[in-house]
């Protein structure tokens, strides 16, 4: 992983999200990691900001959790930025890194980062992610012309050859009926035959016939010689490029992936319902109210407008999951963050190395099976109350108990 | 907390804040689990692991420090997890969960139990005593870039042991430095050689004899720890590491040949316990090799034949000489990596491991056969530990608000394929009927020679390591109830050497195994047969009706059936630190028969198993 040791990485956000993703990447390995943040740590963020104690209320918690996040790894030289960014923001000093990371941050400003690093050369790799409730997504663009060298991340496979037919194609058979494991398309490279020895060193592109054979390149020509024996065939990763969209393109017309066929829409809505409630905060200048119904009411609304604006229209909109969504969304759940930094950490990673297919280009998890349905279908039951102790924390801590009801 | 419990509402979060959790392991996704359970409001939890951290933990398991290294995993990981909520309740202990301490009892005090293990042994156990507990468990593994989850319920879903697994890939430190069995032992004993030379040093890959060894006794061994103590008094110096020795003799071919496969030998030999069951070493001196044949013609190329002692000495004098070469080069601090397709890194293991192999009278394998057995020891990795434990905690929330049936086995994949799938969520499994752990009266076949096996080995290769048992007793069918092993130490040790023939247990005879730590009654046939394949010792044949669906001369053990078999061939993939991908073995090999990976593939609850699971 020599290029994860040369790569710097910087990631927006201090949140539950946004440490759970540092902290991998840290673990990970890289030369220089940066955490920015311009936002001071609320009682709130302890829940899921792990390296933030209590002490550190009032701290800017970029600042307070880079020791903590430092002793995790000596290799990683940690910076820390107190710096806000914002459409107005001077941003050439992201020029510097080879990933960009956001979390919590504004879908315009997502827009303006995204725009700026696909204007560099080469182009950053731009990764956003957000939490919101009981649902969370990430959105991955790794330029015009990314180069992944190494698809799967599988050993390349090697074979004994048993036998090389002289043709157009040549068929070779493998060694004692072996299974080559390969696929049509596949490259292969030859050595140690005896006989044809012009394939040693060669390598060409094959098509499978059955489990024990395929097809390579014409061997009629002269210089093959014919087959005596031994030989071993071995896979070659042919390095691929992708092509990434950018976020403003690919927000009304998103590539979404389906991690679950049961519910093929869910992603599009959540999607959707992510639209909207950055609609309903440009407009509000807040998030919805948890458990709100007039809030969630408003960003069902929002959200059906949005979808007459996108490319591909989401056919039935999930209203259940959208109230669920506006109902929770100032929440942050643990493991929902520790999920998505999971994903998020490796799609940083894959940036940076190259390896392994990135994911294109939005993943969207939601789990609001944690939620019982009459919890989510009868809202008044969740009226505000005053903080319990059980909390763990004092009861003087009013702004918990405004936000969040017990 | 908190915040999640906004997210939550009121009914949950009770729930979250009233349930007591035990949370089994504290590596890889222990640690992540506690975070996230801590985070997430849980207030209750005991925590138990064996270990103590190691160096190695450091670069994943995320709640130790460098300053932690041979502390409790489960104490530290308190302490760091107590610092995400300073109001939780932890208990931590350091101890195997295996231990008659946690009986029954114990689990029934639980409203949940996590598993985050890293051996099927422990796993098995805590399967049966959360079934005898009637506990919900959740248990999960990880295998580089592959995890899983699932739920098990008493009644309700599969168990951990409903399904037959491929052999456990993980080995225990004695068995790779004192008592290798398989090739396998030898190719990890080889790397860690390699290591230990010229590579990172572990601590955990020692390659000298262990007198630790569980099997030494009190007394056992004593002779050898003697010696060493003596040696060491007499000579006045502290023990050396392999490689500063190995650094001062030069690399010298035949002194650390000498050692490794001579005087190391010698002195496991002197453990006479070890050897009491197992056909004892012959140790090696380098001017005085065995003539061994070649096993093709030399026209069969080089990699693709095993080699002769003779020709393995070469090799590793060689490998010696030009790996120290390449470690010089390194400079200072440098060190090499290993790497499979590094010629001299492989040439090296294969050499040498094909000569422990022949010291211990294991079939030797060819260079290249070797190569895919060390080219697929998969590493743990840290992102993969976060998701699957975040996983375990979502599973867990849903277990506590009293919808089990709407749990999923979830797989996580490397990545995603064309039809876009990454996280796979299955439904959940109904119990086996036939499962010899669940079912109402268990029972289990298994095959063997009763006139060569004697009843230590039924106790402890059978019982206890094929069938997972911590304290059997077992006595048998026989009208009379004849007692052939008893878990009270000291009442019937006098029938350990003595063969199942000599107690007439024959073809069809039945013995009662009770083990009264998990609960867990099990009726054993026993079907006898007077030579196994591979000269396997037994076999356990999950059904018996299968058995007899085909004669006993054919080969019992058949992959897409409900059977294991103790030893069968170590191909597909090797496990170290918590990773066991439970069930699915997605790890394809292109020399698996097509039928046996669909065997080992999940089933899907939708669709059917079109590429649901190798992405």
């Amino acid at each position: 992983m020599k290029q994860m040791a040369n790569s710097a990485i910087l990631i927006y956000g201090m949140g539950g999200l946004g440490i759970e993703i540092a902290k991998n990447i840290a673990l990970a390995g890289v030369k220089n990691l940066t955490i920015q943040d311009c936002k001071l740590a609320e009682i709130q963020d302890l829940g899921t900001q792990f390296f933030l104690r209590e002490e550190d209320v009032g701290k800017n918690r970029a600042e307070a959790s880079s020791s903590r996040l430092a002793e995790l790894n000596p290799y990683v030289s940690l910076s820390a930025l107190k710096t806000g960014l914002d459409c107005d923001s001077d941003l050439s000093y992201l020029a510097r890194y080879q990933c960009v990371i956001l979390t919590e941050a504004p879908l315009k400003v997502q827009i303006c980062v995204n725009n700026f690093c696909r204007q560099q050369t080469p182009q950053i790799k731009f990764i956003s992610a957000d939490v919101f409730g009981v649902c969370c997504g990430a959105f991955c663009d790794f330029g015009d012309n990314f180069e992944i060298t190494d698809l799967d991340g599988e050993e390349p496979k090697e074979i004994f050859i048993e036998k090389i037919s002289k043709g157009k194609p040549g068929v070779v058979s493998c060694f004692k009926n072996k299974m080559h494991g390969f696929d049509t398309g596949d490259h292969v490279t030859f050595r140690e035959i005896y006989g044809m020895t012009a394939l040693n060193g060669w390598t060409c592109q094959i098509k499978v016939l059955s489990p024990y054979m395929f097809e390579i390149c014409d061997t009629t020509g002269e210089e093959f010689a014919p087959y005596k024996h031994g030989g071993i065939a071995r896979q070659v990763k042919v390095s691929q490029n992708a092509s990434f969209k950018s976020l403003e393109q690919e927000i009304l017309n998103p590539s979404l992936l389906i991690p679950d066929l049961c519910r093929f829409e869910a992603p599009a809505n959540i999607h959707l319902g992510f639209l909207a409630l950055h609609r309903f905060n440009e407009k509000f200048k807040r998030f919805p109210k948890a458990w709100c119904v007039d809030d969630s009411s408003n960003l069902v609304s929002l959200a059906k407008g949005l979808n007459t604006e996108l490319t591909n229209k989401v056919t039935t909109i999930d209203e259940d999951l959208l109230n669920v969504l506006s109902y929770t969304n100032t929440g942050c759940l643990s493991p929902l963050c520790a999920a998505l930094g999971g994903f998020v950490a490796q799609e940083g990673i894959k940036a940076v190395t190259g390896k392994f297919t990135p994911l294109k280009q939005w993943l969207y998890l939601d789990c609001r099976d944690v939620i019982n349905k009459e919890e989510a279908t009868t809202p008044d039951m969740f009226t505000p109350r005053l903080v319990k102790q059980q909390l763990g924390y004092p009861q003087n801590k009013t702004k918990l108990s405004c936000v969040y009801p017990l | 907390m908190a915040a999640s419990l906004g997210v939550l509402g009121e009914p949950t979060s009770k729930n979250v804040l009233s349930c007591k959790l035990l949370v089994v392991g504290a590596g890889g996704i222990g640690c992540e689990l506690l975070k996230n359970l801590v985070l997430t409001g849980f207030h209750d939890i005991v925590v138990i692991d064996l270990d103590t951290i190691d160096v190695s933990n450091l670069n994943r398991q995320f709640l130790f420090r460098k300053e932690h290294v041979g502390k409790s995993k489960a104490q530290v990981a308190k302490e760091s997890a107590l610092n995400f909520n300073p109001n939780a309740k932890i208990t931590a202990y350091h101890d195997s969960i295996m231990s008659p301490d946690y009986g029954v009892d114990f689990f029934k005090k639980f409203t949940m139990v996590m598993n985050a293990l890293d051996n099927r042994a422990a796993r098995n156990h805590v399967n049966r005593m959360c079934l005898a507990a009637d506990i919900p468990l959740i248990e999960s593994g990880t295998a580089g870039y592959l995890g899983q989850v699932t739920v098990i319920k008493k009644g309700l879903t599969e168990c951990y042991e409903c399904q037959p697994k491929p052999p456990q890939k993980s080995f225990p430190g004695c068995t790779i430095r004192n008592t290798p069995s398989e090739p396998i032992h030898c190719v990890v004993w080889a790397k860690h050689l390699f290591n230990q030379l010229f590579g990172e040093e572990d601590p955990d890959q020692d390659v000298s004899p262990d007198t630790e060894d569980p099997e030494l006794t009190a007394e056992a061994g004593q002779t050898a720890l003697e010696q060493k103590e003596q040696s060491n008094v007499a000579g006045g110096i502290e023990r050396k590491s392999t490689r500063t020795w190995a650094m001062e003799t030069g690399y010298d071919a035949k002194k650390i040949f000498n050692k490794l496969f001579r005087d190391d030998i010698k002195y496991l030999l002197s453990m006479e316990t070890l050897w009491k069951k197992r056909r004892p070493p012959n140790p090696l001196d380098f001017d005085n090799l065995p003539h061994t044949e070649c096993s093709e013609p030399s026209t069969v190329m080089r990699d693709q034949r095993v080699w002769s002692m003779k020709e393995c000495a070469q090799v590793f004098s060689d490998c010696l000489a030009g790996l120290k070469k390449e470690f010089a080069n390194q400079g200072e601090n440098g060190m090499l990596v290993w790497d499979k397709d590094d010629e001299l890194a492989m040439d090296f293991v294969a050499s040498t491991s094909n000569i422990r192999s022949h010291i211990f009278g294991i079939n030797q394998k060819t260079k290249f056969d070797i190569k895919s057995m060390a080219g697929n020891i998969i590493p743990a990795i840290a992102t993969t530990n976060a998701i699957i434990a975040a996983v375990i905690v979502m599973e867990g929330l849903k277990v506590l608000n009293g919808r089990i049936e709407e749990c999923k086995q979830i797989y996580l994949n490397r990545q995603p394929n064309p039809r876009k799938k990454l996280l796979v969520p299955c439904a959940l499994d109904k119990p086996s009927p036939k499962c010899y752990v669940c079912s109402s009266k268990p029972e289990v076949t298994v095959v063997l020679n009763t006139e060569k096996m004697t009843i230590k080995t039924l106790e402890d290769k059978i019982l206890k390591s094929a069938l997972g048992m911590v304290a059997p007793d077992v006595e048998i069918d026989d009208g009379k109830g004849t007692i052939l092993i008893s878990s009270e130490e000291g009442e019937m040790e006098e029938n350990n050497d003595k063969f199942l023939s000599e107690f007439h247990v024959g073809n069809g005879s039945i013995l009662k195994c009770d083990d009264f730590l998990q609960s867990y009654e099990l009726k054993i046939i026993i079907a006898h047969k007077d030579k196994l394949e591979e000269d396997k010792e037994f076999d356990v044949v999950g059904d018996l009706s299968e058995l007899h669906a085909k004669p006993l001369v054919e080969q019992p053990t058949n992959q897409n059936g409900g059977t294991t078999s103790h030893q069968e061939e170590e191909d597909d993939l090797m496990i170290v630190d918590e990773v066991e991908v439970i069930k699915s073995g997605t790890k394809r090999k292109a020399d698996q028969e097509p039928d046996e990976i669909n065997a080992k593939r999940p089933k899907s609850s939708g669709d059917h198993n079109d590429d649901i699971v190798i992405l």
